[in-house]
């Protein structure tokens, strides 16, 4: 079905080849997680079985990779979307109508199919996906574990071979994660359709026993079949991996960095955040937990100063409103978005690193050396001229955390820091949360609590980094904080709840 | 001002038709002088924003648009000589140009308005696709309209992520309009570009473009009600036309 032979790829302008001598052979009906590092090529590996790399980026190839017989360089992109479709990451960008029906039927109206054929092959695909009755529901109105599935419709109604999916669920929580896994195992199951699943994720998506490739600079290091008791190739953050730094600090019992009493949050007239307490002292590494739109995010915005409550008290490093501004808090306070583009505001990756630091007039020779310091730590020691957005996706996500630490905030708050992340990555996150909790050594801000320790609360769907690296955990659904307990004992408590997606396989 | 879903008269009624009506209104408002034109249509058009479950006080902007009437009247009367005196400076001939002036403002809101809160984006389109307008232009005002208010809550969302690394956003005069031009333009651009990206591999990998026409799921009818809305606004036009 999909043959690489000795294939091989280096985009224009680069000296290092993204895929080297990559040799697969992928059959009708299989069931395929392709893994690996940021920057191991798994997503060009994706671009390439579906048409969309060679002559379409600048690049040199060598090899050749073949869909259902047709050569992948030869083949006019629409004939091969006869055999192959990508599903990309983030669905919402990719929906080229307003509703379920109108997008499912996009593909077939482009082929000039009858209306009637068309109406009948887009309530048989809704059909196979469990997805009928969201038919004339508006695309924007879905939740992320819905839009996951009408974007895999919109390939399926094609009925094309395959289908490949670039990290369908880098964004989804825990239990829309396994519910598009197991969806996807489904219809290849139901169809005999090839699935191809390019994921970060793997310890829900190896319970389908999937074929598992691994992929290592460009190269095919791990070709094998796999389930959850498999050891998983070193280069991909699977379940087996123990070395997550266990960060839990002790808990101190100086003033409380963070108080929230009574809080609650209304966006146009609806509720988001509900009667919210929270108390957090230096020392706690707290996890936010629960299911997309439940209102995590908004419960970050509020520490930072970024959303005004509709009542009650907030108090974060000793401000209270009206005093409680975003920017005068950043001194004390550092929040790291989910979107790694929407935090850079300098010219060179030298002086984003350094911005903080310059607009608190905080900016010495110390400073410069733990900024030098820093660089090097997250590997970025040749890039400091570049311009940020000409940095991949992983650097700028380690770019965004320093350029926020430089200048010792006291309250880190990480809005799913893990997402789309290797373990490399996300280990360097918690080795920075683990010196910001324990205190710096030589603490610049001191405005909080004279003991110099930090805390850290962030929103993450990675339930094996809050097995080891948080001491708390809350549970936020439907705008409440329905669980605020200690670890381990959180994850007795979320399995009495029915929320086993968040709990670790270890803890099960 | 959106789209608000329903299913009354005004919503039932086929796009294109409401578009021609549109047009029909703001252009005529601005070619028939006598002034009891505006006061007609005015008073019509909030009947039919009533009958569309938008009651007078509901209007998106109402008091916004209501201070400019009024500022526009205020300015012709002020300024337009001739005429009758009436009171102090103002003449008959300033009150006149002043209650045009206003009515077609007033006339051009309310049926822009009664038009974007009755009319689904994506249905406009497909109703002009129907018609024949090329489906290239049909999905490039698809994405447009789609994409505005992407855009507005992106940009919300890079304003609060840049006001938390410090950037002093909450200052106001010019220094803020700096800001904003300095930090928040670009990545947005950035986004956009992405999003553009996206959108072209997914249409292009589902065969968009590969026919000059393509087929239809959606077919929006033109139904009785439709025709007679279009026979009405002919038989306006002729009247006008004769009268004048």
């Amino acid at each position: 079905m999909i043959v690489f032979d000795g294939f091989g790829w280096r985009f224009g302008g680069s000296a290092t080849w993204a895929l080297r001598h990559v040799a697969l052979r992928i059959d009708r009906g299989e069931f395929v997680a392709v893994a690996g590092a940021s920057g191991s090529g798994k997503s060009t590996l994706a671009l390439a079985m579906c048409g969309l790399l060679i002559g379409r980026h600048a690049g040199d190839v060598e090899g050749s990779a073949s869909v259902d017989g047709r050569d992948v360089a030869a083949t006019p992109l629409h004939e091969l979307s006869e055999s192959i479709g990508l599903v990309q990451q983030n669905p919402e960008l990719q929906f080229a109508t307003v509703t379920v029906a109108d997008e499912i039927a996009f593909g077939l109206e482009n082929r000039c199919r009858p209306a009637d054929e068309i109406r009948r092959r887009c309530a048989e695909t809704m059909d196979l996906l469990s997805i009928s009755h969201l038919a004339d529901r508006t695309l924007t109105t879905l939740s992320g574990g819905e839009q996951q599935r009408v974007a895999v419709a919109t390939i399926v109604a094609a009925q094309p071979q395959a289908i490949v999916l670039d990290e369908p669920t880098a964004s989804l929580d825990p239990a829309a994660s396994r519910d598009v896994f197991g969806m996807l195992a489904d219809l290849c199951r139901r169809t005999g359709l090839t699935v191809v699943i390019i994921e970060h994720k793997l310890t829900q998506l190896l319970s389908h026993r999937p074929r598992l490739i691994a992929l290592s600079d460009g190269r095919v290091v791990h070709d094998a079949r796999a389930d959850a008791t498999t050891a998983t190739p070193s280069v991909v953050w699977g379940p087996s991996k123990t070395d997550v730094p266990i960060v839990r600090a002790v808990t101190h019992s100086g003033q409380p960095l963070v108080e929230l009493s009574d809080v609650t949050v209304e966006l146009a007239g609806k509720p988001v955040l509900q009667s919210a307490r929270l108390t957090l002292r230096p020392g706690e590494v707290t996890a936010v937990l629960g299911p997309n739109g439940g209102g995590k995010s908004t419960l970050l915005h509020c520490m930072m100063g970024l959303v005004e409550p509709t009542s009650g008290r907030i108090s974060v490093c000793g401000m209270e409103r009206p005093s409680l501004s975003a920017s005068r808090l950043a001194r004390d306070v550092a929040l790291v978005f989910q979107n790694a583009d929407h935090q850079l505001v300098a010219d060179s990756v030298e002086r984003e690193v350094t911005f903080a630091c310059r607009t608190f007039g905080l900016l010495d020779a110390s400073a410069e050396r733990r900024a030098d310091e820093l660089v090097r730590r997250a590997t970025l020691s040749d890039r400091t001229a570049d311009h940020p957005f000409r940095l991949s996706w992983g650097q700028k996500r380690r770019l965004n955390l320093i350029s926020v630490l430089l200048h010792r905030p006291r309250l880190l708050l990480l809005d799913e820091p893990f997402a789309g992340q290797d373990w490399q990555n996300a280990l360097f996150v918690l080795e920075l949360v683990k010196a910001a909790v324990d205190g710096w050594t030589e603490s610049s801000v001191d405005s909080c609590d004279r003991s110099g320790a930090g805390a850290c609360v962030m929103v993450t769907h990675d339930p094996r980094v809050v097995a080891r690296a948080c001491s708390r955990v809350l549970f936020v659904c439907q705008g409440r904080i329905v669980l605020d307990a200690p670890l381990p004992d959180a994850f007795d408590r979320l399995r009495e709840m029915g929320h086993d997606a968040y709990v670790p396989d270890t803890y099960r | 001002m959106r789209y608000s879903p329903g299913q009354t008269l005004m919503h039932r009624l086929h796009p294109v038709v409401k578009l021609v009506w549109l047009i029909g209104l703001s252009v005529g408002v601005f070619l028939l002088s006598p002034p009891i034109v505006p006061a007609l249509m005015a008073a019509g058009l909030v009947a039919l924003l009533w009958s569309a479950k938008v009651p007078p006080w509901r209007i998106p902007g109402l008091r916004v648009w209501l201070m400019l009437v009024v500022a526009i009247f205020a300015v012709q009367v002020a300024f337009t000589r001739g005429g009758e005196p009436l009171l102090g400076p103002v003449t008959t001939e300033g009150a006149a140009a002043g209650g045009r002036a206003a009515g077609r403002l007033l006339v051009v809101v309310l049926a822009s308005t009664l038009f974007v809160i009755t009319t689904e984006p994506f249905s406009l389109s497909c109703a002009l696709m129907n018609l024949g307008l090329p489906y290239r232009w049909g999905f490039a005002l698809v994405t447009a309209l789609r994409w505005a208010p992407r855009f507005r809550f992106e940009a919300h969302h890079v304003y609060r992520a840049q006001l938390a690394r410090g950037v002093a956003y909450e200052t106001f005069g010019p220094r803020r309009w700096w800001l904003i031009l300095r930090h928040l333009c670009f990545p947005l651009l950035v986004s956009a570009m992405r999003a553009a990206h996206a959108l072209s591999l997914s249409m292009e990998g589902r065969a968009f473009g590969l026919h000059r026409e393509r087929t239809y799921l959606r077919q929006v009818a033109i139904g009785r009600r439709d025709i007679v809305a279009a026979a009405l606004l002919a038989a306006l036009v002729l009247a006008a036309v004769l009268l004048s």
